[in-house]
């Protein structure tokens, strides 16, 4: 073994250096990968985001664009002065990227100003620049699109779930104000009816307001007062309904909850509850203290609904009203109310948080919790630099997974647009919903794009996605998503690395981004890699991902290393040291769990498809092909069946007995009121004989005679001394069964 | 939008409705009017689906279908000849909450108010329409109506009718918009019941032309018809009207008719030999206009008054120093 080669495989053992070799990388490196993406400025990708203003729509994101895409596909027609409205427009759009990576923060529209005005200070004054302030202003009037546009940094995540969140909460209070709303006016409406009906409402005083100023003089209101007296209705609300309808209605005008327009005079005493807060303690305090208040506008919404639809009856409810409290709210009551969002951020949260997320998940409170997670390499709270542990606040997501009844979602901040579905259910979800989301401190990685960081940290599997959503019926392969990160199925994602060698000569080379590429963009791992230069470069040196295949007893020799690129783009290669290999392998060991909940490689699935084949196996060995003969015998019996059943038979022959076809009698009061003894009503209103004894066979045959629908059958005289039998039973004939 | 609790409630305190629950007054038509099958099957359509009388309001014109808001014990409204639809398309559009009745006649509907209806029929507004249909004019005793037969002898027309019989079917499968359409015999109690409840579970504007006999003025009318079952054809289909085996073994002249279908609609009506009774045509997609044009906002009384002030301002003379 050479001495070089001892001196690498010490450092990456041990992780110390040697006096003269394994140098520390010192300057900032790039993943060899990532480097043709740090200027990302002059491509089109899914960054900046615009946070729509829209509460109506679900979306609550969309790519800049995405945005642009769609309105020139508007606005910009086929041929030459469609080809030039285009590239100015995606020039327009580089403009508008170069001003939100330098900073601004503005709604688009402002922006676009912004971008347009720069663009047309550049311009020359020729033809060209007209065409470009009329193509510019021309889809500038088409742009629909309205909110802040937002860059991928720090303050991502927070801005786009509490924008989300407010959406959301905006369309949930806006049809549940509706509803109060009406229940208010109508509660209103029935005192002021009442009130109507009262001897004061009708003083000539009170009549007098209620007619405009111009006739204020052309009536006698007293007279008014004295006529209108008499008439006064006397029907009014009972005492105690008043009460309760008087007392549902200052719950819903006081209660806290919801504002109402501000045309609402009257509504709503106190300031309105928060419902965002910075820390779990101020949030848990508010929910648990809310709990009556919001279960006494529940209980005031069901008696005023009650009420206005006349079905409060207080015998059978005042007893559940009285015992009606916060322990009978349901999870459709509280769905009515807002949600509870907490913002978290990592580097503020403690242990102590950790437990009462727990208290959160497992008591199943609407309480939606924004966690971001800004060090997705992260140290153990507990042992400090603890590697091997990993971060727990990385693993938290997946922690609070476990009870099964919280939303989950963990990504990071270059994939918000794309779960935005996700984000929107969790919102919407009953129960608890925890976001634990990736956004890179800017100074960890100098020189590289926040978005490339947290890309990189979903791609190297430091920092996978994937959501649970408890509410989606179907057992966990419903339940639990891994989709949204990039070949789910794979352990790592390898990409074209391609570069030039020392004798200038292309090499294109499939590499994969490993958690070890991931930890070079951050400063703070240095300490876990030594650069090698290009003539120190041996050939027991592997990949990262080769070496971590490796049969252990083949590793021994074998030193892992990164491809990355220092600031003049030149290619090294980074040995990487145990500790770091320890954590790449843990990471794999957490997406290896997670692939096993999505569907990927599951060990039951898999061992239950190798049984199922080894069955077909043996089947096709050892079983008779005598099974279809059987069946074909079988089959003439069976088809036979149907014409076995039994056609619907008449109606039994009717006796001697008057009787009439009750159902198809078309209540025509013919018969009742010929003899409305003899003939009656049924509970549907059609006729029979109630009372064959109450009227003649005359009686009979007449009704007969006369049902326009003929369904009165005389039958046959009871008594035979009856007058004029003989031509009563020829007139009866046609009418017998 | 309901609480649990509500519901629970509400449930503890459901009154069961029976027929009586639906009655009003005693009914004055004469004995053996076809109107009198109507009232109690369209009684049993509130009772089957347990509507609460508060809740239905029956408006109808004028004629002796249109007596039949006295006769239920509900919220009514006797309006003008030719102007129960528009009458209840203010209730609906006012109180979408109500269940919305509308009875009108032959002359009612087809003649007077036949604006009306066409606009009523477009609109798409959720109610059910029964048209009581015997032909003629029976409360002014005894004038030719759009319906009747050509030949019919009249007070107005004593040498007999000189138009053909004016078909509400075939002008109703022609109007814009439609959504529900069917015809009914009002001596075949089942399926005029089967065919009223289809109309109000229709979710938009159910017509149904209601084949009335009148036993004063067109006495000899439908009697063919009810001596002869087999002058119907029964439209009937899994998505329609199915006659029960008892009906069956009389009413043997039947026809599978999907009500989705109205090509085949219009020519049934038009080419019949016999009379098309059953669910011609139902489209529940045709979207509601109450519900095209409810509001955004709710009119709360201070966003009335403010938009009325807003309006009225615009006719304020100001001052001249204030520009």
């Amino acid at each position: 073994m050479s001495v070089e080669l001892q001196e690498l495989i010490n450092f990456h053992l041990t992780g110390r250096r040697g006096k003269d070799t394994a140098r520390d990388p010192g300057a900032d490196f790039c993943p060899a990968l990532l480097a043709p993406y740090r200027d990302l400025t002059k491509l089109r990708y899914d960054f900046p985001l615009v946070l729509l203003d829209d509460f109506k729509s679900p979306a609550f994101v969309d790519t800049l664009t995405g945005i642009i895409n769609r309105l020139l596909r508007d606005i910009a027609p086929k041929g030459n002065a469609g080809e030039q409205l285009r590239q100015q427009v995606l020039r327009l759009e580089r403009r508008m990227r170069e001003l939100v990576a330098d900073g601004s923060d503005l709604p688009i529209e402002d922006l676009w100003k912004k971008a347009e005005k720069s663009l047309l200070a550049e311009s020359r004054e020729d033809a060209d620049a007209d065409a470009l302030r009329s193509n510019l202003g021309t889809a500038r009037f088409a742009l629909k699109a309205r909110g802040k546009v937002v860059d991928c940094d720090i303050l991502l995540p927070e801005r786009a779930i509490t924008h989300a969140w407010s959406q959301h909460e905006a369309r949930r209070a806006a049809a549940t104000t509706v509803r109060l709303s009406t229940l208010v006016i109508r509660l209103r409406n029935m005192l002021r009816v009442d009130d109507l009906k009262t001897d004061n409402s009708r003083t000539g005083k009170e009549l007098k307001k209620s007619v405009g100023k111009h006739y204020k003089e052309a009536f006698d209101f007293d007279l008014m007062s004295d006529l209108l007296g008499d008439s006064t209705p006397r029907n009014h609300l009972p005492a105690e309904r008043r009460t309760r309808i008087k007392a549902a209605l200052a719950v819903l005008e006081n209660q806290r909850f919801f504002t109402f327009g501000p045309a609402d005079a009257g509504i709503g005493g106190e300031a309105p509850y928060r419902f965002l807060f910075d820390s779990l303690p101020g949030a848990l305090k508010a929910y648990h203290e809310r709990l009556e208040p919001m279960a006494e506008v529940i209980k005031a919404m069901a008696i005023a609904d009650l009420e206005c639809d006349n079905a409060y009856n207080a015998e059978k409810h005042a007893a559940y009203f009285e015992r009606y409290g916060a322990q009978a709210l349901t999870p459709e009551d509280l769905s009515l109310f807002p949600s509870y969002l907490v913002v978290l951020h990592e580097s503020e949260s403690s242990a102590l948080d950790t437990a009462r997320l727990m208290e959160i998940v497992s008591c199943d409170l609407p309480i939606k919790v924004m966690l971001q997670v800004n060090d997705a390499f992260g140290e153990s709270p507990s042992t400090g630099r603890d590697l091997y542990q990993g971060s727990f606040v990385q693993q938290l997501a997946h922690t609070l997974m476990a009870p099964g009844n919280a939303y989950v979602l963990q990504s990071t901040a270059s994939a918000i647009a794309r779960h935005q579905d996700q984000i929107r259910k969790g919102l919407e979800y009953e129960g608890p919903a925890i976001f634990s989301i990736f956004a890179p401190v800017a100074s960890e990685a100098p020189g590289l794009p926040a978005y490339l960081v947290a890309a990189a940290a979903l791609e190297s599997r430091v920092f996978p996605s994937f959501s649970y959503d408890p509410s989606a019926a179907g057992g966990l392969k419903h339940r639990f998503d891994i989709r949204n990160n990039p070949e789910p199925g794979a352990d790592w994602i390898y990409r074209e690395l391609h570069y030039e060698d020392q004798d200038l000569q292309s090499i294109r080379q499939q590499t994969a981004f490993t958690p070890a590429d991931f930890a070079v963009t951050s400063r703070r791992n240095g300490e876990h890699f030594a650069a090698v230069a290009a003539n120190e470069e041996l050939s027991s040196m592997v990949s990262i991902a080769e070496y971590l295949d490796l049969p252990a007893s083949e590793s021994l020799d074998k030193v892992p290393f990164v491809s990355v690129v220092d600031q003049d783009n030149r290619l090294i290669r980074l040995v990487v040291d145990e500790a770091m290999i320890r954590r790449v392998r843990r990471c794999r060991e957490r997406w290896h769990a997670l692939q096993e909940l999505g569907g990927e490689h599951n060990s039951y699935a898999e061992a239950a498809r190798a049984e199922a084949e080894a069955q077909v196996v043996y089947v096709e060995k050892e079983a008779a092909p005598a099974v279809p003969e059987a069946k074909a015998e079988a089959a003439p019996e069976a088809a036979a069946a149907p014409a076995a059943v039994a056609e619907d038979e008449p109606e039994a022959a009717r006796s001697d007995d008057a009787w009439v076809e009750t159902p198809r009698c078309t209540t025509c009061d013919e018969c009742t009121q010929r003899n409305d003894r003899m003939f009656a009503y049924d509970d549907n209103k059609q006729a029979y004989i109630k009372d064959i004894n109450a009227g003649t066979f005359k009686d009979l045959v007449e009704a007969a005679e006369n049902c326009q629908v003929a369904i009165i059958h005389p039958g046959k005289p009871r008594n035979p001394d009856e007058p004029g039998l003989a031509d009563l039973i020829k007139r009866a004939e046609p009418f017998q069964a | 939008m309901s609480t649990r609790a509500t519901d629970f409630l509400r449930e503890t305190a459901r009154v069961e409705h029976s027929l009586e629950d639906y009655a009003g007054c005693v009914p004055r038509w004469c004995t053996g009017c076809g109107d009198n099958a109507i009232l109690a099957s369209i009684q049993k359509v509130c009772r089957e689906e347990q509507l609460a009388p508060e809740k239905i309001v029956f408006v109808s014109g004028i004629g002796c279908s249109s007596r039949f808001p006295f006769y239920m014990g509900t919220y009514g409204f006797h309006g003008l000849h030719g102007r129960a639809l528009p009458i209840a398309e203010g209730i609906k559009m006012r109180r979408p909450d109500l269940h919305v009745f509308v009875n009108t006649g032959d002359g009612d509907c087809c003649s007077i108010g036949t604006a009306h209806w066409v606009h009523a029929t477009r609109y798409n507004m959720n109610m059910t329409v029964m048209m009581h249909d015997n032909n003629i004019y029976g409360l002014t005793k005894n004038q030719a109506s759009p319906t009747s037969p050509q030949g019919t002898r009249s007070n107005t027309t004593p040498r007999g009718s000189i138009l053909p019989a004016f078909d509400p079917l075939q002008a109703t499968l022609g109007f814009s918009n439609l959504s529900f359409v069917a015809q009914a015999p009002d001596w075949i109690p089942d399926l005029l019941f089967q065919i009223l409840h289809e109309g109000f579970k229709h979710r938009g504007f159910s017509f149904i032309r209601i084949l009335q006999r009148c036993p004063e003025f067109q006495a000899n009318r439908w009697e063919p018809c009810i001596q002869n079952p087999d002058s119907l054809l029964v439209l009937t289909h899994e998505n329609g009207v199915q006659l029960p085996p008892a009906l069956s073994r009389v009413y043997k002249n039947q026809m599978e008719h999907d009500p989705s279908d109205i090509v085949e609609a219009r020519s049934i009506v038009g080419t019949s030999e016999q009379i098309p009774v059953g669910i011609l045509y139902r489209n529940p997609d045709v979207p509601c206009y109450e519900d095209v044009r409810r509001p955004a906002r709710l009119f709360t009384p201070d966003l009335i008054k403010k938009g009325l002030d807003a309006e009225l301002d615009k006719f304020t003379i100001w001052p001249r120093d204030v520009s």
